[in-house]
């Protein structure tokens, strides 16, 4: 037995040789009529040379668990607000690459900066006590924010006692930060510097913001012109691929959480041209003027239930980047919406005195009415667009001092 | 074809209910009338299992394939969201179920090459049938799907070559599982579309292998389940019995399915 190990592995070594590999598992990357060839081995030795191969490439006795063993730590990151962490399904899941996309100023960093907090609390609080890196893309990291959230954001999830026991040098010495100007210095980090930290076992959080950055306009500004052809897409593709199969390999073998933040494109409708962010007011306005009051009568202005909020946000014409590869590498998604407080002016409000002709062709005045406040500021919201463990949810949320903090939270899943 | 009650998208207590009262599939309700079931069921639940009946026969008319025998290779293709992963987790359970509730009583493994895999979710997968299976505890059907994690083309490739093996050592393995078979050689091939492209072919050759060599095998049948999330197919082939049909090789047969699926995810 032993002499036939012996004589398998001079074999291989030969067959390595002779393929042009230098690890065994190069030759599973062909298929085995190919490896047949170039090594010249006939079928039995073949066969027994590509079998040990297989086995010193996967050994599968030490790969194999039940479903009950598998070393699904099942940790989460709480968002440190109970109604956010219900509407993602927990938070967010170790192990699993999130992508947080939304439209510009919607939030997206800041929470990726309140996630960064909430890793390193103690597990009793919340968190996993792990350090974090934080991939800077798109211009400075706003550290001043990063630090005026800690203390408030510690206050409100453990309380005061431990927020006057917390260091904020602390918080911030556990969060190691890089900023990335250009694709390359980026992708020389994920090569060598990231591995490096991730290895030492006590990162839980990786955040990259934004993944889209380099990808988009990095591509697009090249000197060769390139940019929008095939060749600019395939690069791309390569790029998403290799950063994808690093950071699912990264997350399952160091238990940790990657958030992507991602940016938004535009949809084209060749018919109805590009309506952009204005389809938003427009159909507020839209809603607004069909509405009635208890009589019948039209209004001008209404309260838009929270179903017509849903309803409008969802017709904006915009979808996350980068496309469906990228959808498919993710395993889940969290859309963020903002929308900005209408000015009075924006509601048809008739003027006191002002005549209006009703439906039996009488005139009548119609009384000046406040438009309601919620459409007067800004209101945000979070969605867990998708996610294999929860279903499709959105939570209405505003944004203070300690973060984001839940104001209602309602279930959109069909 | 036979809708069994098990994997109608009908709430657990209701289905519970049910096969207590010897109701095993949708011809059993179809040949009954509501004046039976109103005895152990209310009128609006009555009307949730109607509507569970007709999504499952529309599953069964847009799936032209019969599904007949162990030895067969079957791809689920969807967009995100549709339901793929959790269908799959659902089948490696449900594959340990005796033959009467749709199973071939036999383990599956699970090859997971995108962390796709979830304890939480296949014990919740495993609680909602085992509620409705006398004869197994949730437990004994997780114990019943093993699971490899592999990262690479090289990895899954050494797996599928090694399964014989595995097979005969694992003992009872009915159900093979790869969720997904195209991300490994897309990762491990970014650039390299011919080279991506033979590495699958030699994949479906293995798979056809491993199948029709476990076919004829009345010991230890093999019933074989590849899936691929690709961008483009928004479609998915799906079925509630096991096991499936043949379709395997570099071009895959396409059935529009996308929403079936998503009819399907609500099983619990």
């Amino acid at each position: 037995m032993a002499n036939s190990n012996d004589s398998d592995s001079a074999l291989l070594s030969k067959c390595l040789t002779k393929v042009g590999c230098e690890e065994p598992y190069q030759c599973m990357l062909m298929p085995y009529s190919e490896f047949l060839r170039l090594s010249g081995l006939d079928e039995e030795q073949g066969q027994r040379i590509w079998t040990l191969i297989s086995s010193l490439t996967y050994p599968w006795k030490e790969k194999y668990k039940v479903a009950t063993e598998v070393q699904n730590t099942e940790k989460w990151i709480y968002t440190g607000d109970q109604q956010i962490d219900k509407c993602l399904g927990g938070g967010i899941r170790l192990g699993s690459i999130v992508e947080v996309v939304g439209e510009g100023a919607t939030g997206k960093t800041q929470l990726c900066i309140q996630l960064a907090i909430a890793a390193q609390l103690p597990e009793s609080f919340g968190g996993v006590d792990g350090d974090v890196v934080y991939i800077s893309t798109e211009g400075a990291f706003p550290v001043h924010r990063l630090e005026s959230m800690i203390l408030p954001f510690v206050r409100r999830v453990c309380g005061e006692q431990y927020a006057q026991a917390v260091s904020i040098d602390g918080f911030m010495r556990r969060i190691q930060l890089a900023e990335f100007e250009d694709m390359e210095t980026m992708f020389h980090a994920l090569d060598y510097k990231v591995p490096a930290i991730l290895s030492t076992g006590r990162v839980r959080l990786v955040v990259v913001d934004s993944i889209a950055a380099h990808l988009r306009y990095d591509m697009d500004s090249r000197e060769d012109g390139r940019s929008g052809s095939s060749s600019f897409y395939k690069e791309r593709t390569s790029h998403l691929v290799s950063m994808g199969a690093r950071f699912k390999r990264w997350a399952d073998e160091y238990q940790c959480a990657f958030i992507c933040v991602n940016q938004v494109k535009d949809i084209i409708d060749p018919n109805k041209g590009n309506h952009g962010p204005a389809t938003l007011t427009r159909s507020h306005r839209q809603l607004s003027s069909h509405a009635t009051d208890d009589s019948g009568q039209g209004t001008g202005m209404s309260l838009l239930d929270m179903d017509g909020e849903f309803a409008v946000l969802t017709r904006s014409k915009k979808a996350p980047a980068l496309g469906s590869l990228w959808a498919n590498i993710i395993d889940a998604r969290v859309m963020m919406y903002q929308r900005r407080g209408l000015a009075l002016s924006d509601f048809r409000c008739p003027a006191v005195g002002e005549q209006q002709q009703s439906e039996d062709g009488h005139s009548s005045f119609a009384s000046q009415q406040q438009p309601p406040s919620h459409l007067l500021r800004t209101r945000r919201w979070i969605e867990n667009d998708f996610s294999p463990w929860a279903p499709r949810a959105q939570c209405e949320v505003v944004l203070g001092d300690s973060g984001f903090q839940s104001i209602h939270l309602f279930n959109t899943s069909t | 074809m036979l809708h069994f009650v098990l994997f109608l998208g009908i709430p657990v207590l209701i289905k519970e209910r049910l096969l207590r009262n010897r109701y095993r599939t949708a011809a059993d309700l179809e040949s009954d009338n509501n004046g039976a079931l109103l005895k152990f069921l209310t009128l609006p639940e009555t009307h949730c299992i109607y509507i569970a009946v007709i999504a499952a026969a529309t599953v069964s008319v847009v799936c032209s394939s019969a599904w007949s025998r162990l030895g067969n290779i079957a791809e689920f293709i969807g967009d995100p969201r549709s339901g793929q992963t959790q269908l799959c987790l659902r089948l490696c359970i449900a594959a340990q179920l005796p033959a009467e509730l749709g199973g071939i009583e036999m383990r599956a493994v699970y090859v997971d090459c995108i962390g796709s895999f979830s304890s939480s979710d296949a014990s919740r997968a495993a609680q909602s049938i085992s509620c409705c299976c006398q004869q197994s505890s949730h437990e004994q059907l997780l114990n019943g799907v093993g699971v490899f994690r592999v990262y690479s083309a090289h990895e899954l490739m050494a797996l599928l070559v090694s399964f014989e093996n595995i097979r005969s050592q694992l003992n009872n393995v009915g159900l093979l599982v790869i969720n997904t078979i195209s991300w490994p050689f897309l990762a491990s091939f970014p650039d390299n579309v011919f080279r991506r492209q033979a590495m699958q072919a030699e994949a479906a050759s293995l798979l056809t292998r491993i199948a029709s060599k476990n076919s004829d095998n009345s010991a230890g049948t093999t019933a074989s389940i590849s899936l691929i999330k690709t961008r483009y197919a928004a479609r998915a082939l799906v079925d509630g019995r096991l096991p499936w049909t043949v379709m395997c090789g570099a071009a895959f047969l396409l059935i529009a399915l996308h929403s079936a699926a998503k009819m399907l995810v609500p099983i619990n």
